[in-house]
């Protein structure tokens, strides 16, 4: 995985309490002296080397909105470039041609980012991965042989002039703006990271089939994410022109900046925001460390070689770093200042607990809660499942049993909306659900455990519930965003309702620890309690004691009778172990081949002859049933045939 | 001299570990069967004896040799084979494709379409599939594939895992009865299952529990006895 | 990818490989005979020719992705780097010595590409890997800057016959005719090389199930040096070839101007299929040249790249398995 999918940076280090007055003495002196170094510093050095301070400020923007592309969504632009040439163009035209204030123009800037970021955003919900990549990057050399060609927005080969105004025309004041520009956009950073589009991010990028059964619009947050980063992008852009002075074409919003983009966020830590912001400008400054330091003279020594001159230095230096960094800091600098950074915020505290009982689901009436009807779906020419029906009432613990297989995943996609049935229906309280899809069914109320565990692994117990609620947020992404008072208010209640979920399931202890980091056993209770927050009506449970032992597997089974009397809910499991499936379960399915084998009570389909063929084999004898204890019957993964995983074509 | 002699094998993965000193043998020429759960560390063992997977401690001795800690590679042409769990067959590459691969170990020795016809003899439903994907074969056809890739090898000492897992009753004991046929042609087998259908023909039985071995021998009753306690005890 | 995307179980009718093959020759064939009938064989014999170099290099793009799932964005710098070896030496050495040495380099450079860069990395992300390879390409670039500075120099080709014939008004020389038969040849080779020799069947093995490949006792690590040794002298091949038709070159030479157009030949070709990437390199190369020709969008600058990008795009979307469709 290495640094494109390192883990999240955000994670709350969870200290034992803040620290006493003594112990906020040091922090607060580290924390005067770097305000000092990035405040009173430039007031003290010449012009020409405070504009290039200006400069690092620009390009930890560009940093900050690449992160957000290829850190928080994952998916890599190598076209970056183009929009902030075309933040700097538009800047330029409105402040030159147009004579438009300085403040219009960065904002016209934004939009301009903004809006090609998002014609590149819908390509992105076609075309992912490598391929978006490829796209990006021959979409960055059309805007620099094509766009940036159009004489009246750009000036022809001259370049467009992008003077700035009188009272900001000195490297001093045009450094301070920066800064603020800079500190504006951490904060619309920060903000979007704490909220449910933050968590959302994270969920898809680790996982879109995770992320829509949470209930996340994928589309809808993959596009929030490049129009942020376009907007961004365009306002440093922006900004770059006025550093400038006068914006030429060729050379500078090329190949060679859309990879330095993405470089500088590697370098520094994807998903770090204070390693993103030293990585960029760490780079942007690289030729003139290299020159002050005296590395220069260092690679002067190499025989032959020509001088490595402020200019060439970074074309050399910067993708040495960068490879350095993949092969062996996969996180970057922000990897390394994590202590330092954590040290210096003091800690964080848990906030007191409440206790109360979640609010059951209620319901009545004769319709089943979930019914399905003749389901048969094809794989390949192959037959998955041959008119399969079920029904789950209200209240009521149903079980769906069968040898590997059999086609019990590919009925819980049907259910869950990831595989759609070739012939039948899927019914919810009577509505027919069987072309909505996953989102809008877990909007309805079903829930979905998955059998690889659903959850997004680089985060804490406490941000997967987080992300879980994410349909009960109740604010739009834009206002988390850009910080509306409302939203830190409903985020509180968010984390104390996920607490009180954690606790029903004794997992108080583990809300900080990463997923990652917990043992199988409990990352598998996690995925309940992650399921339980999305406020299910029923439980949809695949293999739910896949991989625990006997004595797991017994407190698993009591903890589902305790949720259905606790919680009201109805639960439907898919389930292997077959003495789970006779102590919880009101009424089993069993599946052979895509076919239903049998139907009935738990006692009935234990002995029914065909079931105990089916999974003992003919060596069995007929009327013995299967055994109550540990299953004797190979069990290990969910291969089937041709090695296909049973989750979703 | 033992064909293999596992003495105290430690391995497991990242900081995980399974195997907590593993040991015991296998004579040349015969059918060795390791039994346990999931979890008892029966996969690992066959992973690690195959140069998958980097051994932390203890030693294997292979035709009197000490190979602990080779790579695949190397094990591979000294003549120890493994078929792995889940087949693993190329599914994109034919059937011939996939057995001329298996052939790589031998590939200078010459004769590999000669190996092959005799090889096929045993799996006729891989013979008249020769063109065929391996990705469209059913269950059981690529678990003959996955052994007859093997075969192809020319091998000492034939691993096994789970040849039987995920196959119907019936296909599970057809591949048991081909690996019993091909013993009497040259290899000894080492087996890993669950799947109690294969202990007629199993002539050294090995029990293992959260990585030791709680029981190795060849008495009939003494399997029976610890089969017993090993399944339905714990 | 958004939840009503996965719900995609009704299938494509499905064509049998053959016919796949002849639908997917037929439409890049239909594209130049019409730009023929337009009255654009200039463009297009000049295109075609200059494609070779495109088709090529995706030649090189294609072998690195079959056996490693990598987008090698090094590709084009193996090119370049063995066109400085042989800018800078032909002038002290023989023409064919230098020659050799220059494919050495870039033989020598996929070899260190798949030692310090991709063999740490072999477990990490295909991304990431991509993001790598673009490190390694831009290092090259770098290092070209900095030690050869960023000027053009001159090369000279092979084959000095500037016009060996003339084809629609358009003369081809000697050394356009030996990066053609080149091409042509390296294609024919791999194609065989992955179907009958028994190291492209074990590479083809070896990335569809790397464990297995180990399991039967392949030594994979061996298998990726000898396939990046193997992309470093056809990249080197048309880098040597195809820089010298226009007899310059400069830093990044190949990464700037030919690795898109050669990505999108791949494309074409589904990224695996070795005949695709050929003719789809021809033809990008026809598209491209025959761009600024067309009435409505002569006027837009740089109507050539425009008009790749949209071939990738259409392809990417349209048919993202490629036209030729050889998918595992």
């Amino acid at each position: 995985m290495r640094a494109l999918q390192a883990e999240a940076a955000e994670v709350p280090e969870r200290a034992a309490g803040r620290p006493g007055i003594l112990g906020w003495v040091p922090r607060i002196a580290v924390w005067a002296v770097l305000g000092l170094v990035v405040f009173g510093l430039p007031l003290v050095r010449e012009a020409t080397d405070v504009r290039l301070y200006a400069r690092a400020a620009i390009f930890a923007i560009l940093g900050i909105s690449t992160n957000v592309l290829v850190g928080y969504v994952g998916q890599l632009s190598l076209g970056h470039q183009a929009f902030v040439g075309m933040g700097a163009f538009a800047s330029a035209y409105m402040v030159s041609r147009a004579g438009q204030p300085l403040p219009v123009a960065l904002g016209v800037a934004m939009v301009a980012g903004a809006l090609q970021a998002l014609v590149l955003g819908v390509v992105s919900l076609r075309i992912r991965g490598l391929y978006f990549a490829l796209v990006t990057l021959a979409y960055g050399l059309v805007a620099e042989a094509s766009l940036f060609q159009i004489k009246s927005l750009t000036g022809g080969g001259a370049g467009q002039p992008a003077p700035l105004p009188p009272a900001l025309d000195s490297p001093w004041r045009f450094y301070y703006l920066c800064l603020a520009v800079l500190a504006l956009v951490l904060w619309v950073d920060s903000r979007l990271l704490a909220t449910k589009a933050g968590r959302a991010f994270l969920a898809i990028r680790e996982n879109p089939f995770v992320a829509a059964s949470l209930g996340i619009d994928v589309r809808a947050y993959t596009l929030l994410a490049f129009v942020v980063a376009g907007a961004e992008a365009g306002l440093g852009g922006g900004l770059y022109a006025h550093y400038m002075g006068q914006v030429v074409a060729t050379r500078v919003f090329d190949f060679g900046l859309a990879l330095t983009l993405v470089a500088m966020t590697v370098v520094g830590g994807l998903r770090s925001r204070p390693g993103v912001v030293m990585g960029s400008a760490f780079f942007a400054l690289l030729g003139y460390l290299v020159e002050k330091t005296g590395l220069n003279r260092v690679f002067g020594l190499i025989p032959f070689a020509p001088p490595l001159t402020q200019e060439i230095a970074p074309l050399v230096l910067g993708p040495l770093l960068l490879l350095v960094t993949l092969i062996l800091y996969p996180g970057g600098i922000g990897e390394l200042i994590r202590p330092l950074i954590s040290w210096l915020a003091g800690g964080e505290v848990r906030e007191a607990e409440g206790r109360e009982g979640s609010g059951g689901a209620g319901g009545e009436g004769v319709t089943p809660l979930l019914e399905v009807r003749d389901c048969s779906v094809w794989f390949d020419g192959l037959q998955a499942l041959k008119g399969v029906g079920l029904r789950v009432d209200e209240w009521e613990v149903v079980g769906i049993i069968g040898p590997n297989g059999a086609g019990k995943t590919t009925l819980f996609n049907v259910i869950t909306g990831f595989v759609q049935p070739s012939e039948g229906r899927v019914f919810f309280r009577g509505r027919d659900i069987t072309a909505l899809p996953t989102h809008q069914r877990v909007a309805l109320g079903m829930g979905r455990s998955f059998q690889n565990i659903g959850l997004v692994k680089g985060a804490t117990v406490l941000q997967n519930l987080l992300t879980a609620q994410h349909l009960e947020a109740g604010y739009s992404a834009w206002a988390g965003t850009l910080g509306a008072p409302t939203t830190f208010r409903r985020e509180e209640e968010l984390r104390r309702r996920a607490e009180e979920i954690l606790d029903l399931l004794g997992l108080g202890e583990v809300a900080g620890e990463r997923v990652a980091e917990l043992p199988y056993g409990i990352q598998k209770k996690v995925e309940l309690a992650a399921v339980l927050a999305t406020d299910p009506e029923i439980l949809l449970l695949d293999e739910p004691t896949s991989g625990m032992g006997p004595g797991e597997a017994a407190d698993l089974a009591r903890l589902l009778g305790v949720l259905r009397r606790e919680l009201g809910l109805s639960i439907l499991l898919i389930e292997h172990h077959v003495p789970v499936v006779v102590g919880v379960c009101d009424y089993v399915y069993c599946l052979n081949f895509g076919e239903l084998l049998a139907e009935g009570t738990p006692e009935e389909v234990r002995r029914h002859p065909e079931v105990v063929r089916a999974y003992l084999g003919e060596e069995a004898e007929v009327g013995e049933p299967l055994p109550a204890g540990p299953s004797a019957t190979g069990k290990k993964g969910s291969r089937t045939k041709g090695g296909r995983r049973g989750g979703p074509a | 001299m033992a064909l293999l002699e596992v003495r105290e094998l430690r391995a497991g993965y990242d900081h995980l570990p399974v195997l907590q000193g593993v040991s015991f043998t296998v004579e040349e020429g015969e059918t060795a069967v390791i039994f346990g759960l999931n979890g008892a560390g029966k996969t690992t063992t066959l992973l690690t004896l195959a140069g998958l997977l980097r051994p932390t401690g203890g030693s294997v001795r292979f035709l009197g040799r000490e190979v602990a800690g080779k790579p695949s590679h190397v094990l591979a042409a000294m003549g120890l084979v493994l078929v792995p769990e889940g087949r693993r067959a190329f599914p994109g590459l034919s059937v011939e494709q996939n057995l001329l691969l298996g052939a790589w170990p031998a590939r200078r020795e010459g004769r590999i379409r000669e190996t092959m016809g005799k090889i096929l003899e045993y799996f006729p439903p891989l013979s008249q599939r020769l063109s065929q994907k391996a990705g469209t074969l059913s269950g059981g056809e690529q678990q003959m594939l996955a052994i007859a890739r093997a075969l192809m090898a020319r091998p000492r000492l034939l691993l096994v895992d789970e040849a039987s897992l995920g196959l119907s009753p019936v296909m599970a004991r057809t591949v048991f009865e081909v690996l019993a046929a091909i013993k009497g042609e040259g290899p000894t087998l080492l087996l890993v299952e669950q799947n109690v259908g294969v202990l007629p023909y199993a002539e050294r039985v090995i029990i293992m529990e959260k990585g030791v071995v709680v029981f190795e021998g060849v008495g009939e009753e003494a399997r029976a006895v610890r089969l017993r306690e090993s399944y339905l005890g714990g | 990818m958004a939840a009503p995307l996965l719900c995609r179980t009704v299938r494509r009718r499905r064509l049998s490989p053959r016919s796949r093959a002849l639908v997917g020759l037929s439409l890049p064939v239909l594209l130049l005979v019409a730009l023929l009938a337009a009255g654009k064989g200039e463009a297009v014999v000049f295109g075609v020719t200059y494609g070779a170099a495109y088709s090529l290099l995706a030649l090189g793009i294609v072998l690195i992705y079959k056996s490693s799932g990598v987008f090698n964005f090094a590709q084009g710098e193996f090119g370049t780097v063995a066109v400085y070896t042989l800018g800078l030496l032909q002038t002290r050495l023989p023409y064919g010595f230098a020659l050799v040495l220059a494919l050495l380099a870039g033989v020598l450079m996929g070899l260190a590409t798949e030692r310090v860069v991709i063999r740490p990395l072999f477990e990490a992300a295909r991304v990431t890997l991509l993001v790598a390879t673009a490190g390694v390409a831009l290092l090259a670039i770098g290092v070209e800057v900095w030690l050869g500075e960023a000027k053009l120099r001159p090369v000279s080709p092979l084959l000095e016959n500037p016009e060996r014939l003339r084809l629609l008004g358009v003369g081809i020389s000697d050394q356009q005719l030996v990066l053609l038969g080149a091409t042509v040849l390296v294609a024919i080779g791999l194609a065989w090389f992955f179907r009958r020799s028994a190291l492209g069947v074990a590479i083809i093995g070896a990335s569809q199930d790397a464990f297995a490949a180990r399991v039967v006792g392949i030594d994979v690590h061996r298998l990726s040096s000898v396939v990046w040794g193997l992309a470093g002298l056809l990249g080197a091949l048309a880098g040597v070839l195809s820089v010298p038709v226009v007899r310059f070159f400069g830093p990044g030479s190949l990464t700037f101007g030919s690795l898109i157009p050669a990505f999108t030949a791949a494309v074409v070709g589904g990224m695996t299929s070795l005949p695709g990437a050929f003719v789809g390199g021809l033809v990008v190369g026809a598209v491209q040249a025959a761009a600024p020709t067309i009435g409505l969008v002569r006027d837009i600058p740089g109507s050539g790249s425009l008009a790749v990008f949209l071939v990738l795009l259409a392809v990417l979307i349209l048919r993202p398995e490629g036209i030729f469709g050889e998918r595992a």
